[in-house]
């Protein structure tokens, strides 16, 4: 029995992984597909319904038929020589992934998580009505590249005393320009953005109430185990998005109320993940409020720093031991 | 909060995100597409400069212990330097991320990144 690790080698979660597995006396072969097709070789056999033979890198040689799990962490896209034209990266880009990933994904493991799985969550509008069909509170929500939606949005909740609605990203936070790489954190709008919306049609937008918010909440879902964990913001930035300043952030390991972790596991559930990170804020009343952030590789490790939370020892025994998908 | 990551799916080795909504490759279309003009999205006016991680040592990845190593010639584990409870000072330095590094979301999943350098 061998558990694969799919992870960039500049990982140290995937490095602490590596440590507990071999403490687990479990077999381990860690590699990362940016080494195929250069140091990452397969050669896959169709035999009795599955596919058997071995996957090679500069560690060793794994049977595919002994691998029992992948933790599939963040692994890098595959690197090709510049000398190659585009139509030939492209070509290797495709074929790879279709070789080499189609035979992965076939084998009868458990994926932490299922890549394809994971690119299904990732869509915030699939979280948000997953969420609710769990049974989680979820936040006023519009997505739309029409001003007049903005308008009416917006002045809905300030109508409403909420007073402030906040924007994020769908998808992608950062974007790199020849200014280099900018960042777009998550931003309050209120009745005076609306005087100039050029540009909204230009692609979806997000739009949120902005919850009065007590503290921010990231739970870790590792198969049947919650890991909630608070995080108080002491700088103003990092009240509206967190990430602003993280040397302002405290954190403290807290109970995940028992209607929460109900709709969490039936979320984590449809969605099919053995692993997510996922946000919510407190508010002010100590609701629970799902702003649609379901992260299948979201961060740990530096929860489990700050806190000793053990979730490294936890996956690891998902991987070693644990139930689930395949 | 959103802690998706700048770089995953765009060119995921195994599956992309795109293949979720899948779109056929795009193709000029003609006559309308002189008279199209976009405005920069409006989501993009409040960008800020990436901040930069902290500096790390020179590092390799040893295929032996099958963790990285700091490339001093003592073959201490990066993980040992900058990871771990209970002296990791920061999220950069825990998780170990190539700068800009202080970025939470490095290494979470993100759908379509246009800019992914892959």
């Amino acid at each position: 029995m061998s558990i694969l690790i799919l992870a960039e080698t500049l990982d140290p979660c995937a490095d602490l992984m590596v440590r507990a597995l071999v403490e687990r006396a479990v077999v381990v072969h860690r590699m990362d597909t940016s080494w195929f097709p250069w140091q990452v070789s397969l050669d896959a056999r169709l035999c009795d319904g599955r596919w058997g033979g071995t996957l090679r890198s500069p560690h060793g040689v794994t049977r595919l038929e002994d691998i029992k799990s992948v933790w599939y962490r963040s692994p890098a896209a595959f690197v090709l020589p510049v000398e190659l034209s585009a139509g030939e990266q492209q070509h290797i880009r495709i074929e790879g992934k279709f070789g080499l990933g189609g035979v992965l994904l076939s084998l009868p493991v458990r994926w932490v998580n299922r890549p394809d799985l994971s690119a299904t969550a990732c869509y915030k509008p699939v979280q948000l009505v997953a969420a609710v069909r769990a049974g989680l509170t979820v936040a006023d929500t519009l997505i739309t590249n029409t001003g007049r939606a903005v308008h009416n949005f917006v002045a809905h909740h300030a109508r409403d005393g909420g007073g402030q609605v906040v924007t994020k990203m769908l998808a992608s936070n950062s974007i790199t320009e020849t200014t280099g790489r900018s960042v777009a954190f998550t931003r309050s709008v209120g009745l005076n953005d609306l005087a100039d919306l050029t540009g909204i049609e230009s692609t979806t937008h997000l739009f949120q109430q902005r919850v009065p918010k007590a503290f921010d909440c990231r739970v870790v879902s590792i198969g049947k185990n919650l890991f909630g964990f608070a995080i108080f913001a002491d700088s103003e930035v990092s009240k509206l998005d967190f990430r602003r300043d993280y040397q302002a952030l405290r954190y403290d390991q807290i109970e995940v109320p028992a209607e929460v972790a109900a709709g969490i596991t039936a979320l984590v559930t449809e969605l099919g993940l053995l692993y997510a990170a996922i946000d919510f804020v407190v508010d002010t009343d100590g609701r629970w409020v799902f702003i649609g952030d379901v992260n299948p590789g979201g961060q740990y490790g530096w929860l489990e720093a700050a806190t000793g939370a053990p979730l490294t020892d936890t996956l690891a025994d998902l991987l070693t031991h644990g139930e689930g998908n395949r | 909060m959103s802690t998706y990551a700048t770089k995953r799916f765009a060119a995921d080795p195994l599956v992309t995100a795109s293949a979720q909504f899948s779109l056929g490759r795009s193709t000029p279309s003609g006559a309308d597409e002189s008279v199209i003009t976009l405005a920069r999205p409006w989501g993009l006016r409040a960008l800020v400069p990436a901040v930069a991680g902290p500096e790390l040592p020179a590092i390799r990845y040893d295929h032996v212990s099958q963790v990285a190593v700091v490339d001093d010639g003592t073959g201490r584990a990066f993980v040992d330097i900058v990871g771990g409870p209970p002296t990791a000072p920061t999220t950069a330095s825990t998780d170990g991320e190539d700068p800009p590094s202080s970025e939470d979301w490095k290494n979470d999943f993100a759908p379509d990144d246009p800019a992914c350098p892959f």
